[in-house]
């Protein structure tokens, strides 16, 4: 049996809508399965967070840039808190570890947000160990409380820069001080110029003064010299003759009093009380010491 | 058991002929919705690439594409239905309905695949393997699924309302345009009512998180 053309051509076009429609369903499937990575092994580890901001269901987890990974569901706990489920793939997990933490990123500044979480490496054969754990999470920076703080340090800024630009102003107190420095300056500068002469003289005249003193010092000084050096002889022989006297008139007074000594004895026996007095009177009759 | 196979080879065969007839227009609207929603985020919005596909992605799934696809598809296939009742009677639904129920999943799979596609290569960073797959990566196959069925629902419950009502005026003998016109209308309403009943099932009522 033969088909007319129209048939033929019916018989092409019977599937070419349900036919294309399962293709596309094919695709959507396979790329959904490419893109979720379907069947792929993951291992669920743990985030708790008081504000989960930013964090999305879905978005990448990247461990030292490259995708581990994908955000999982979030439950909010009695506490208050956020519990996230991380799902890491398998193969990925041992990378993870207790002391690894999470942090929010950004591609560039205003590209696609995803978590990162920093490498604790251990041995493949620990990769399930983590498994359940709660790891940490640094919240990422609340930028209403950012603007809060920039809003009052701006406000303390304007506030200094109202302030400085009183002060340097024309007729602020920097400016004021420094004018009033200026006339000081120009008046001492008067001054100076007016006492400098009288001063240079007087300084001069001190020096004159001052070397004619020297002078007249040094020449007393001679003089002393001259005449220590004239009279040292004659002081010493003087000194020599005093000596000299002075023992005579020892040994003469020794000799009276062996030959006196009896008869100057005291009335009433004290005789060696006298004698004992005049043994004790050598020590104030010392020779005088020679000197040179 | 061959009845049943003879009765499933006519619904294939019906549902690939209103199709066929509905496949171009619904695969142009997609690119017009695609092209036009990315168009609008990325230059008067100044939305970035990827925030503007997913939002596109959104309102195709969850806003405007079942509704525009069975509203699409009732225009388009009202005509068909009608000749269906006048030959058949008011048996015709067992053919029409589950026609009407298939090709809404794949029309809405063409729509969402089209505005998809056209969306990314409209966006600056043109870069359609890398986008369609960050794309997919954070659009839930579930909400694809829920929008597919809806989709089917919605176009199977117009056909099935204006088979219905086609009925009548039929009998009665009424021109078909007046039907037509008629039953385009109330097929506009009932579309919208769905959508409205959709939306306060899922959204408002508490049976929310039954059928979440």
């Amino acid at each position: 049996m033969t088909l007319s053309p129209r048939q033929q051509g019916h018989r092409k076009d019977r599937l070419l809508f349900l036919g294309s429609g399962l293709l596309l369903v094919v695709f959507v499937l396979v790329g959904f399965a490419k893109a979720q990575r379907w069947g792929t092994r993951f291992v669920d580890i743990y985030i708790k967070a008081s504000d989960v901001n930013g964090l999305n269901h879905g978005e990448d987890i990247r461990i030292a840039g490259i995708v581990a990974g994908q955000v999982g569901t979030m439950h909010l706990d009695d506490q208050g808190d956020v519990k996230v489920t991380l799902k890491i793939e398998e193969n990925k997990a041992h990378l993870i570890g207790p002391s690894s933490k999470a942090s929010l990123a950004k591609e560039g500044l205003i590209g696609e947000p995803y978590l990162v979480i920093t490498a604790d490496p251990r041995p493949r054969e620990q990769a399930q160990e983590i498994q359940g754990r709660t790891i940490g999470y640094d919240e990422p920076i609340n930028i209403d409380a950012l603007l809060k703080e920039l809003a009052s340090s701006q406000q303390l800024l304007n506030l200094t820069l109202r302030n400085t630009t009183a002060l340097t102003a024309e007729n602020g107190s920097i400016s004021t001080a420094f004018h009033s420095t200026r006339r000081l300056a120009e008046s001492l500068q008067k001054e100076v110029t007016a006492a400098a002469p009288v001063v240079r003289e007087s300084i001069a005249s001190v020096a004159k003064d001052v070397h004619a003193v020297s002078q007249s010092t040094e020449a007393v000084e001679q003089d002393t010299r001259s005449f220590i050096q004239e009279t040292q002889p004659l002081v010493v022989e003087s000194l020599k003759d005093a000596d000299q006297l002075t023992r005579s008139s020892q040994e003469l007074i020794d000799i009276l009093r062996h030959l006196f000594g009896s008869w100057l004895e005291p009335v009433n026996g004290g005789g060696e009380d006298v004698l004992e007095k005049q043994s004790s009177m050598p020590q104030e009759e010392q020779p005088i010491p020679r000197q040179e | 058991m061959i009845a049943k196979q003879s009765q499933l080879k006519t619904i294939l065969l019906v549902a690939e002929r209103d199709g066929q007839r509905c496949a171009g227009p619904v695969l142009i609207a997609g690119i017009a919705v695609g092209v036009g929603v990315i168009q609008l985020s990325t230059g008067t919005l100044k939305e970035s690439s990827p925030l503007s596909l997913q939002m596109l992605s959104l309102l195709v799934l969850e806003l405007m594409g079942p509704l525009l696809v069975s509203v699409l598809g009732m225009a388009l296939l009202l005509p068909r239905w009608i000749d269906r009742v006048a030959s058949t009677g008011h048996r015709a639904w067992r053919r029409s309905v589950p026609g009407a129920a298939l090709i809404g999943i794949v029309l809405m799979l063409m729509f969402f695949s089209a505005s998809l596609l056209a969306g990314i290569l409209i966006t600056p960073r043109s870069e359609l393997g890398i986008e369609l797959f960050a794309l997919l990566a954070k659009t839930s196959f579930v909400e694809l699924l829920r929008s597919l069925l809806r989709s089917a629902g919605f176009l199977a419950a117009l056909c099935a309302w204006c088979q219905w009502r086609a009925d009548g005026p039929l009998r009665q003998g009424h021109r078909k345009t007046y039907i037509v016109s008629n039953l385009l209308m109330e097929g506009l309403m009932m579309g919208i009512g769905l959508k409205l009943i959709w939306f306060l099932v899922t959204k408002i009522l508490p049976m929310n998180e039954l059928i979440r």
